[in-house]
């Protein structure tokens, strides 16, 4: 037979309507983070060391991990991909999988991991869930700016850990930053307050004429090397700060958010006393 | 020696595997299999403890009336020679080999039709197909007559009441979960992106399709006697389409609907005399908040459509009843004449229909693979974005409203013209041109509408396209 | 047009049923499943199915510890610890466990099970599930509601 026009149609229409369902039925079948799953299971196959530890690895299924921290009304969904994190045996393997020594003290369980390392937890594909993308309000930290979270909670006694934080907030008394911004009722209001500053959304901060990449950390470091960088008319000076200075006020920028915890997530800083 | 390893290894993967595929966790290959198994395992459990407790009983009651059974076999002579010469065996035999074909002929009580008379008769006979009148015009067949719009509008709105459905089952609209609600489907369902992104792109389209629905209407002059009605009918379609796709623009609670919806509200306080009631009413107060989100998603999800399917159930009915589509004048009004223009719809209108609906589902369903519903940030009432815009199908409004005078511009004008469409069919009346695109008899009222709607879409251009911050003129493309 | 034209541009009808037909069947077939496995949720807002509670030591001898917010038991007698759920088996109530007598008793209907999970008093008629409990790196035991094990299993102490 010969089809005619509206045969040839409807044979094409059905064979692309097959086609995108197979398209649909593809992209769920290949989530991301399967590939990042069964990677991790070979990896911990071959560290296992009895058939006990072997059994239990072989039936972990394949599925979306998630830790619901219902006081905090946050889910973190990090443990899909980041399988090793909280056990210190994963300690040699590479990202994602490395097991992060900070569980010991800080229970996946009450902290989650977005809360010190920011981006949006609930996420299971990578780019959503490390907060990027334009309209983010929670960047992931990265390296030594990861040591900004601590001062969400932490007071100075337990800053040891986090010396750029510590160096941080005495640069903002040296620079004398109150004179022109206000932080916790200290301080005048000439610029921005930088109480919440943390918690801005990525488009709120001002980008000016800048085309290049949209992160909190680029904005303020570059905020601070050079003020006149994003916005020509800015009256701030310019301290003309060595790397080192910029990179410390950063990470005590970065700890300002607006996030607050219920009480016994807090050592040696109450929700609302910040004593500095 | 290589070959011994190889096997050796590939034997061991089967084996893993197959301790997987019944493995009883869930995420694993096997845990279907799994469950369906156990499911069985649990079946038996449960018989064995019945059996072993009321067992006993029962089977003595079965044994009973067994043995009861066969000492009465010599009261009931007739059935037992038709049970020795196996002929009840043969008629039990042929009821088994006949089920399937019986339960066929008990769903589809007439042969497929092949011939004209047949093909006739089935569109009075099945339910489905009773929609359609048993013969059409060869002249409403022709695809560059309609192009399916009606049909698309249709197809569309059967898309948008299944996707929403579903859509509902994860949905909360709360203003505290609204936006969570929607954003961590796409992470806790399978297919959510699916769901969303073609009730999305099927909205959009619903809109796109009634529009130019309308204006085939139009230009064919389809609206004439006796479609007036109909006509009618079709403008109520057309505002509640646009009603329903406002209300569902409210629901994901982020920037770009609070901000559309807030920007509407405004546009509708303008109307004179009613126009605060009006905003009160549709609010539930004074500002975009939980009262809104509740009514607009109660009137999006239940009483629009319910209204809308009856509106379109009467639009249905009275295309059967004014004479099916439209069309020129028959050559000659003899009988056989008229045979010669008309076909059985089954199977030449099903068939078009059928692969116009499967053409366009293919192409949404693509679309929606690759384009994602658009989704900003968390509503912020404190947070103005600049500019705030309606929806694209009410910027036009927008933007006649930024000329100054709010209530005439949105109100007034795009009132009048509603009005105008109610009273087209009866204003002109003339019965000349039905039937053909850009009849020359109609030319003035064709120049008219045109000119309407012409400036209506530039207009709608100018407020999508051509406006930016603080609704300033700019170019699209970035600069200006 | 020659023979040798039409016949390129043929397909036999079979071919030609076989592929829009068969398309048209199997999305449709695709979409259905899609839509009912949209149903069904990845994800749940529920209890973690592996629960890590105290160390094994810490468990008094003969005597059971329950958990309430993930419905499950841990007992430990002198061969070692084991879990079981707390769900009755008859209509899901919440069974008690009575120290003094060392059973279960669902308040519900008055079922009882030893402390093994053998059902002792109808109407429940199936033994409380049995959990397998592991210990973690912390040293902590670790009950997983998610694998099923026979009543005799114990961790040993």
């Amino acid at each position: 037979m010969i089809p005619n026009m509206w045969e040839k149609v409807f044979a094409i229409s059905s064979v692309a309507f097959l086609v995108a369902m197979a398209l649909w039925i593809w992209e769920e079948m290949m989530p991301e983070w399967r590939f990042y799953q069964k990677k991790f299971k070979s990896m911990a196959m071959e560290l296992a060391a009895t058939l006990e530890e072997k059994d239990e690895i072989r039936s972990e299924g394949l599925k979306v991990r998630q830790i619901v921290m219902e006081r905090l009304n946050r889910v973190d969904r990090c443990t899909t991909c980041h399988l090793g994190a909280e056990d210190a045996k994963y300690a040699n393997l590479p990202l994602p999988f490395k097991y992060c020594p900070l569980t010991e003290t800080h229970l996946p369980k009450k902290f989650g991991c977005s809360l010190c390392h920011g981006g949006e937890g609930s996420g299971i594909e990578t780019k959503t869930a490390h907060g990027e993308g334009s309209r983010t309000h929670s960047p992931r930290l990265k390296g030594e700016y990861l040591q900004a979270s601590c001062g969400k909670c932490h007071l100075e006694e337990y800053l040891y850990a986090a010396p750029l934080l510590l160096v941080g907030k005495r640069l903002y008394e040296h620079y004398g930053c109150g004179d022109c911004h206000k932080l916790y009722r200290r301080g005048r209001r000439a610029g921005p307050d930088l109480e919440k500053i943390a918690s801005k959304r990525i488009d709120e901060f001002e980008w000016g004429k800048d085309r290049g990449e949209k992160s909190f950390v680029r904005w303020i470091f570059l905020h601070f090397k050079n003020p006149k960088e994003f916005q020509e008319d800015s009256k701030m000076t310019d301290y003309r700060m060595s790397e080192e200075n910029a990179k410390a006020l950063t990470v005590y920028m970065l700890s300002l958010t607006d996030e607050r915890y219920p009480s016994d997530y807090y050592r040696g800083r109450k929700d609302e006393e910040h004593v500095q | 020696m290589e070959r011994i390893k190889n096997l050796l290894k590939r034997s061991r993967l089967l084996y893993e595997d197959l301790q997987t595929f019944l493995s009883p966790h869930r995420g694993t290959k096997g845990f279907y299999l799994h469950s369906l198994l156990s499911l069985f395992r649990q079946g038996f459990k449960r018989l064995k403890i019945v059996l072993s407790e009321g067992g006993k009983k029962i089977f003595i009651k079965i044994a009973a009336s067994g043995a009861f059974l066969l000492s009465m076999r010599d009261r009931f002579p007739k059935m037992l020679p038709a049970l020795k010469s196996g002929e009840l065996r043969r008629r039990w035999a042929s009821e088994v080999r006949l089920l399937i074909p019986n339960i066929w002929k008990s769903i589809f009580r007439h042969p497929f039709p092949v011939t004209e008379k047949d093909q006739v008769r089935i569109s009075l006979n099945n339910f489905f197909l009773h929609l359609h009148p048993p013969r059409v015009k060869r002249h409403g067949l022709k695809f560059t007559y309609t192009f399916g719009l009606g049909g698309l509008s249709l197809l569309l709105f059967i898309i948008e009441t299944v996707t929403g459905g579903f859509l509902m089952l994860y949905y909360i609209p709360s203003t505290e979960k609204a936006y969570s609600s929607y954003k961590d489907m796409l992470f806790t369902a399978s297919f959510a992106r699916l769901m969303q992104n073609l009730h999305h792109w099927a909205g959009h389209g619903m809109i796109v399709a009634v529009f130019l629905h309308m204006y085939r209407v139009f230009y064919t002059g389809a609206y004439k006697r006796p479609r007036e009605f109909n006509w009618v009918v079709g403008v109520f379609l057309f505002v509640f389409t646009l009603a329903l796709s406002y209300t569902g623009y409210l629901l994901p609670w982020d920037q770009l609907a609070f901000w559309a919806i807030t920007v509407g509200s405004e546009i509708a306080e303008a109307a004179p005399f009613i126009g605060e009631q009006v905003k009160f009413s549709l609010l539930g107060g004074d500002m975009v908040g939980q009262g809104a989100l509740i009514r607009f998603y109660v009137l999006h999800v239940f009483i629009l459509p319910l209204i809308a399917g009856v509106l379109v159930a009467i639009h249905f009915w009275r295309i059967r009843k004014d004479g099916g589509i439209s069309g020129p004048p028959l050559a000659s009004p003899g009988e056989d004449k008229k045979k010669e223009e008309t076909v059985p719809s089954f199977p030449n209108l099903v068939n078009r229909e059928l692969t116009f609906a499967v053409a366009s589902s293919a192409a949404f369903l693509l679309l929606s693979y690759f384009l994602n519903a658009p989704l900003e940030e968390l509503a912020n009432p404190n947070k103005v974005p600049n500019p705030a815009k309606a929806p694209w199908y009410f910027t036009g409004l927008q933007e006649m409203v930024s000329w100054g005078a709010p209530s005439i511009g949105g109100i007034i004008l795009p009132g009048l013209i509603v009005l105008s469409l109610l009273f087209l069919p009866y204003l002109d009346r003339d019965p000349r041109g039905v039937g053909i695109w850009f009849a020359r008899e109609r030319r003035p009222v064709i120049l008219m509408f045109t000119v309407v709607f012409g400036y209506l879409i530039v207009v709608t251009i100018i407020g999508s396209l051509f406006r930016g911050e603080n609704w300033s003129l700019v170019l699209p493309w970035g600069g200006g | 047009m020659n023979k040798g034209d039409e016949k390129q541009k043929a397909v036999t009808r079979r071919r030609f049923f076989l592929i829009t037909w068969g398309s048209l069947f199997a999305g449709t077939l695709l979409s259905i499943l899609s839509s009912i496995r949209f149903l069904f949720p990845n994800i749940l807002y529920e209890p973690e199915s592996k629960v890590e509670v105290e160390r094994p030591e810490e468990y008094p001898l003969n005597g059971a510890v329950f958990y309430p917010e993930h419905e499950v038991y841990l007992l430990r007698d002198e061969k070692g610890i084991y879990a079981m759920s707390g769900v009755c088996t008859h209509l899901a109530c919440m069974v008690k466990w009575i120290d003094s007598k060392k059973e279960f008793l669902c308040s519900c209907h008055g079922s009882v099970f030893s402390k093994d999970g053998k059902v002792r008093k109808p109407p429940a008629k199936l033994d409380l599930k049995h959990y397998k409990v592991s210990i973690n790196r912390r040293g902590r035991a670790v009950i997983h509601k998610a694998i099923l094990v026979d009543r005799d299993f114990r961790l040993i102490v």
